[in-house]
């Protein structure tokens, strides 16, 4: 049963992961925090199964189709919600994407109605049994994405000059600007990259549960946001560590607990991370320069 | 920057506007000389259990339009006044105190889950207005006062008649039960325990989960290894579909259970071929359909394209039923009040309905001999499991 536990909290790191990186582009450059994000995910997520089940695509176009129009989201949520207050309060914004992730659920809930909704392919089907632990095809594609976006997001980041430009703003903000870099484009790219993971890592959460509904994005952002603050909010590969650690917390508590102290002992392991080490456990420590 | 403050200021303020205007219009055309009498309905119409909601409005527009077109209630039309509860215990409450406060309403139905129910009872109880809570299942659903009314066989009669499909026609020797976590989950778990000790059958394990769970492979994989012959579930039917998919994928080979809550179309659309060989409650009976039953069929499948309803739909059509019973029976013998109406209700006797053949009301405003009918999937349809 272990093996399959450890496999069960790695799909729900995974998860976590595409979101949770998203929070970490996005406070790590900003310094704020969206409350928008699972709406975000939950419009890439509606946006893939219009696409699969009204028009039909294949499945890379419909996860096309989810990160673009989440894209958009962002990009729209960014403008609304952070460009204004640039130099101004720190808490409008996070209240204004409160709002909009609000408007966004009534937005959804209105147009598509309150049912759950299924994925209307049959993905489940392959199976491996290896021992005594079952593994399916959607759960090797979700890990396996999962890895690949991750990569791909790390190679960016570290190897391509906009992910210069993107490290460099999140170290200091006017200092890149100083330097040359266009922080506006910069600050759009990270809620573009950040919004459109959020909308493939949303049709992907959708299809392999089989459940698109207006509130899917609540608990899980919620949760990657947790994941995101153990592994240090500004870190992008903290992020992806602090998710996978989170998913294997849940089903090991669920495992060898109850399931009822799931969410209890998660949340109470990020708060003693944060206790004994406030960056989280691979953040920066960010001395006050005078 | 003032600029852009002082914009932004002026959209908020006309996005507020638009939205409270918006919120006015909606809610209810007050005529206030017309002679109609208006029931409140506080429910889920949005939020995490909107669906069940949607299926209300489905069975109460039936049964307000055929009371209407007989004329209504001694000429007075019937007219539903809808609130949004979200199934929250506040909301419940404050909708409650509106409702209880508008006295052009006689009666009120719902709520969905037994904590919004019990919310919002003592509102009504003391302010003397009925509260037929169609859905709930809980056995202490009406603890809170002689207003308050169940429609569904409780948790404690479904609980045995799991229990016993479980042993007597499955022959189980180790049960486990998988639960929400929330008042009607743990009725059913508890029930369940209960009539399990019973039986002398063993509960290897009882697993809650949230109502925002979505994965349920880690509790799956626990229960997996105990090896039990049934698992019973205290759920709705979104999350038995998603159990039951996981539950596939994990290969587990345990026979299935669970209560009425669960009777509804939408579960094949979410749980596919995961969910055939699902056994469950009924709270109406599919293989025998009295006439008032058959005849709410064919309206639903006509109103609604083709589509079947559910224990949702059903049991709303009878509620609203039950009450223009009352206010009939009550209009025969003086004015309709708040007051009249709940006795009327209460002294409700073999009443033809979809749901059960007949409703007969017990000294605690809960069916006396309710029937179960259990049912079980098959081929992506839910047919009469005979035992």
């Amino acid at each position: 049963m272990l093996m399959q536990q450890i496999i069960n909290g790695l799909i729900l790191g995974s998860m976590y992961a595409l979101l949770a990186v998203g929070f970490a582009l996005i406070c790590g450059i900003l310094k704020m925090i969206t409350f928008a994000h699972g709406e975000v995910f939950m419009v890439g997520a509606f946006a893939g199964l219009a696409a699969s089940s009204a028009f039909h695509v294949g499945p890379l176009a419909a996860i096309l189709t989810a990160m673009t129009v989440s894209l958009v989201v962002g990009l729209i949520t960014e403008r609304i919600a952070f460009r204004p207050f640039r130099d101004g309060a720190l808490l409008s914004p996070a209240l204004i994407t409160i709002g909009i992730s609000i408007i966004l659920q009534a937005i959804v809930l209105l147009w598509v109605g309150a049912d759950t909704k299924p994925f209307p392919y049959d993905i489940g089907i392959n199976k491996f049994t290896i021992g005594s632990t079952i593994i399916s095809g959607i759960e090797i594609i979700v890990i396996g994405l999962t890895l690949v976006l991750m990569v791909a997001l790390q190679l960016f980041i570290h190897k391509t000059r906009w992910g210069l430009a993107l490290r460099a703003t999140s170290l200091h903000f006017d200092g890149a600007s100083l330097m040359g870099v266009n922080t506006n484009t910069v600050v759009a790219l990270a809620f573009g990259l950040a919004s459109a993971l959020a909308g493939a890592d949303g049709l992907l959460v959708g299809a392999y549960y089989g459940a698109f509904y207006p509130q899917m994005g609540v608990v899980i952002s919620l949760k990657a946001l947790a994941a995101a603050t153990l592994g240090g909010i500004t870190s992008v590969s903290g992020a992806m560590i602090g998710s996978l650690i989170l998913g294997l917390i849940e089903s090991m508590t669920v495992a060898y607990l109850s399931a009822g102290y799931r969410d209890v002992i998660a949340f109470a392991v990020l708060i003693s991370v944060l206790v004994i080490r406030p960056s989280g456990l691979a953040g920066r420590v960010e001395e006050e320069k005078v | 920057m003032e600029k852009v403050r002082y914009g932004f200021l002026v959209m908020m303020i006309a996005i507020l506007a638009v939205m409270l205007g918006g919120c006015g219009f909606g809610a209810k055309s007050t005529q206030s000389g017309d002679n109609a009498l208006y029931i409140g309905v506080a429910g889920p119409f949005s939020g995490d259990s909107a669906e069940y909601g949607a299926m209300w409005k489905k069975g109460l527009e039936i049964a307000a339009e055929e009371i209407n077109a007989k004329g209504g209630i001694k000429g007075r039309q019937v007219k539903l006044i809808y609130e949004d509860s979200q199934a929250d215990p506040k909301q419940a409450a404050s909708i409650a105190q509106k409702f209880v406060n508008d006295e052009r309403i006689i009666a009120e139905l719902g709520d969905f889950s037994t904590n919004a129910t019990w919310s919002a009872s003592p509102i009504y109880q003391k302010a003397g207005l009925v509260q037929l809570a169609f859905n709930p299942s809980h056995p202490e659903l009406t603890r809170n006062g002689d207003f308050v009314f169940q429609l569904c066989p409780t948790q404690a009669d479904q609980a045995i008649a799991l229990a016993n499909l479980a042993t007597d026609k499955l022959h189980a020797k180790k049960i486990a039960v998988l639960y929400l976590n929330t008042d009607f989950g743990k009725a059913v778990k508890d029930n369940v325990v209960k009539a399990a000790a019973d039986k002398n059958v063993e509960v290897v394990a009882t697993e809650a989960y949230l109502p925002t769970d979505k994965d349920f492979k880690s509790q799956l994989t626990k229960v997996k290894e105990l090896d039990p012959d049934v698992i019973i579930l205290g759920s709705y039917y979104t999350d038995t579909a998603l159990i039951m998919k996981q539950a596939k994928d994990l290969s587990i080979r345990s026979t299935f259970i669970a209560s009425s809550s669960v009777h509804s179309p939408a579960l094949f659309s979410l749980g596919g071929d995961a969910v055939n060989g699902l056994i469950a409650l009924s709270v109406f009976n599919i293989g025998n359909p009295g006439p008032t039953l058959k005849n709410f069929i064919a309206k639903y499948k006509e109103k609604y394209s083709g589509s079947e309803p559910d224990t949702f739909a059903v049991q709303a059509y009878d509620a609203l039923r039950l009450i223009a019973n009352a206010a009939e029976k009550s209009a025969e013998q003086g004015p309709i009040t708040r007051k009249s109406i709940r006795d009327e209700l209460a002294k409700t006797q073999e009443f033809p309905a979809a749901s059960q053949n007949f409703i007969t009301y017990s000294a605690t405003r809960q069916l006396s001999n309710p029937e179960l009918f259990p049912i079980i999937v098959k081929d992506g349809k839910f047919v009469p499991y005979t035992l």
